[in-house]
């Protein structure tokens, strides 16, 4: 935002536009802008575009519109507090007893969400509440609670939580690990995984960030993304060597390909690092689904 | 805002404003002013009433620069389907990475709220027309360049009767900016009146409009005398 040049070096940025607009500039750089301005079309066309974007007089045209702008804005929060049905996806109403089964599922947990005595507070709650109403993936995310794995819902239920949650994502300033794990949850890989990779980039970027890219990677089925994933697992253990998650995953990732001595390995030190858990449980009892 | 030169006849006073839009710049007694606001909700993004107040006064305003914007990319779609989830899309830039857009603004002026806010209207808008284009592979889409030239010519037409419009071209290259410059007699400002002269001459502003921009330092009647000053002094 902001810093929009134009193709060469000397061309304005938007901000020094606007801060020229304001009469914020100092006086030499007011100066040398001026100068430019006269000369560089494209600069003045945008110092334009700014004048019309910020002129206060608002045509009786454009009141019109925000009127029915706001309009479509009250409608918008309106749904979002309510189940959305499920448009433009006759797969689904193939089944129709599935689909009521689903409607049901995403009515619940949205109205958990939404309706609980006390509302989330923070974008992560939100991301956890839904992760305690549903596990999404054979592989963990960071700290999710553990469910059994139920073969309920396919991938094509991506949307259901996202039309209803993501205002309140957005009200509750969810940063970027929290956005893709959230489209995560919903199986909106082409979302997520951008949110993911983004936090990855961050600074201090924390081993849970590289396990749930890691995981989302191998989830989105695509097979460069896939042959990413293990590294992720492994960047999560070298910033947290008893990342549970990422010790779970790589035990998974290996009995998923075959590898099963790597599999057998992973589950070992698995259940060293946790010995009681239901997560430890479900490791124990694939270890010795392996070892039969 | 004055009303000067030949205006559009849809134009209104802000007094007649849409009520969203024009809570924007009525500061309340004891609230804080629209730069505060806006750097304090950056500090406090889960705080409910302060964004309430954010709401209050800048929603419209969110509204209107992404209508325009919309409209200056030339996206001819109904902005009520369009502006509602691009504006959404303001709201996530703003707090994404923990508000650091909010933290990081300096400005102090309710000038310097509107224009960050439509500097993130903008880019917002601009990111939906090339996401757009790319789906459409431009099938609909009528270049920025060409919209850009149809909007201005037109205002050329309607603002720009000192000069025979046709004409225009013809006037306008022989006017030695340079020699404009150099001439004027108010050498402080020589480089501002000849960028006001280029923008009502070229790019359709009204004296008005350039007055509007607090940077000019000028009202209405100023810009008018800068222009009739330039204009005497091309045709000597």
């Amino acid at each position: 935002m902001g810093g929009k040049a134009r193709d060469h070096e000397q061309c304005l940025t938007d901000d020094t536009l606007t801060d020229y607009l304001e009469g914020a500039l100092d006086p030499a750089i007011k100066a040398a802008s001026e100068v430019h301005l006269i000369a560089c079309d494209e600069c003045r066309g945008r110092l334009g575009f700014f004048m019309r974007l910020l002129d206060k007089n608002i045509s009786s045209a454009e009141a019109a519109e925000i009127e029915a702008i706001t309009a479509q804005w009250v409608s918008y929060k309106v749904k979002n507090k309510m189940p959305r049905r499920f448009s433009g996806s006759r797969t689904w109403l193939g089944g129709l007893a599935a689909a009521a089964a689903i409607l049901l599922i995403a009515y619940a947990s949205v109205h958990f969400v939404l309706n609980r005595p006390a509302e989330p507070a923070s974008a992560s709650e939100v991301v956890q509440l839904l992760l305690s109403e549903q596990r999404p993936f054979e592989f963990r995310l960071s700290n999710e609670p553990h469910l059994p794995i139920v073969r309920t819902r396919g991938a094509n239920d991506a949307g259901i939580a996202y039309g209803l949650l993501a205002g309140e994502m957005t009200r509750l300033s969810a940063d970027a690990h929290q956005m893709g794990r959230f489209y995560l949850i919903q199986k909106d890989f082409d979302r997520a995984i951008p949110y993911l990779e983004m936090a990855e980039r961050e600074v201090g970027a924390k081993a849970d960030v590289h396990n749930d890219l890691g995981v989302a990677y191998l989830e989105s089925g695509d097979e460069s993304r896939i042959r990413k994933a293990p590294a992720e697992f492994q960047h999560a253990l070298e910033l947290d060597p008893a990342s549970l998650a990422a010790v779970f995953n790589l035990a998974v990732f290996y009995e998923r390909t075959g590898v099963t001595a790597e599999a057998e390995s992973h589950w070992k030190r698995y259940l060293e690092l946790d010995t009681n858990s239901p997560w430890a449980l479900e490791g124990r009892s694939r270890l010795q689904g392996l070892s039969r | 805002m004055g009303s000067g030169g030949p205006e559009p006849a849809s134009r209104i006073e802000p007094l007649d404003m849409h009520d969203t839009v024009r809570r924007f710049p009525w500061q309340q007694p004891g609230e804080p002013s629209a730069a505060d606001l806006l750097r304090e909700c950056g500090l406090k993004l889960t705080n409910r009433t302060l964004w309430s107040k954010f709401q209050t006064r800048f929603h419209g305003l969110i509204f209107l620069y992404l209508l325009r914007a919309l409209r200056y990319e030339s996206i001819k779609e109904d902005a009520a389907g369009i502006v509602p989830d691009l504006a959404q899309e303001v709201y996530l830039r703003l707090v994404q990475h923990e508000g650091r857009i909010l933290r990081s603004f300096k400005g102090t002026t309710e000038f310097s709220v509107m224009a960050f806010l439509a500097k993130i209207a903008a880019s917002v808008v601009h990111d939906y027309q090339r996401r757009s284009a790319t789906e459409r592979r431009r099938g609909q889409v009528v270049s920025i360049d060409a919209a850009r030239a149809a909007e201005f010519d037109g205002k050329r037409l309607a603002e720009s009767q000192e000069f025979n419009p046709n004409a225009l071209k013809a006037i306008l290259s022989w006017i030695d900016v340079e020699r404009m410059v150099e001439g004027d007699p108010d050498r402080m400002n020589a480089y501002r009146n000849a960028l006001i002269f280029k923008l009502h001459y070229v790019d359709g502003f009204s004296s008005a409009e350039i007055a509007d921009s607090p940077g000019f330092e000028l009202t209405k009647s100023g810009v008018e005398s800068v222009l009739a000053r330039l204009r005497k002094r091309i045709q000597e």
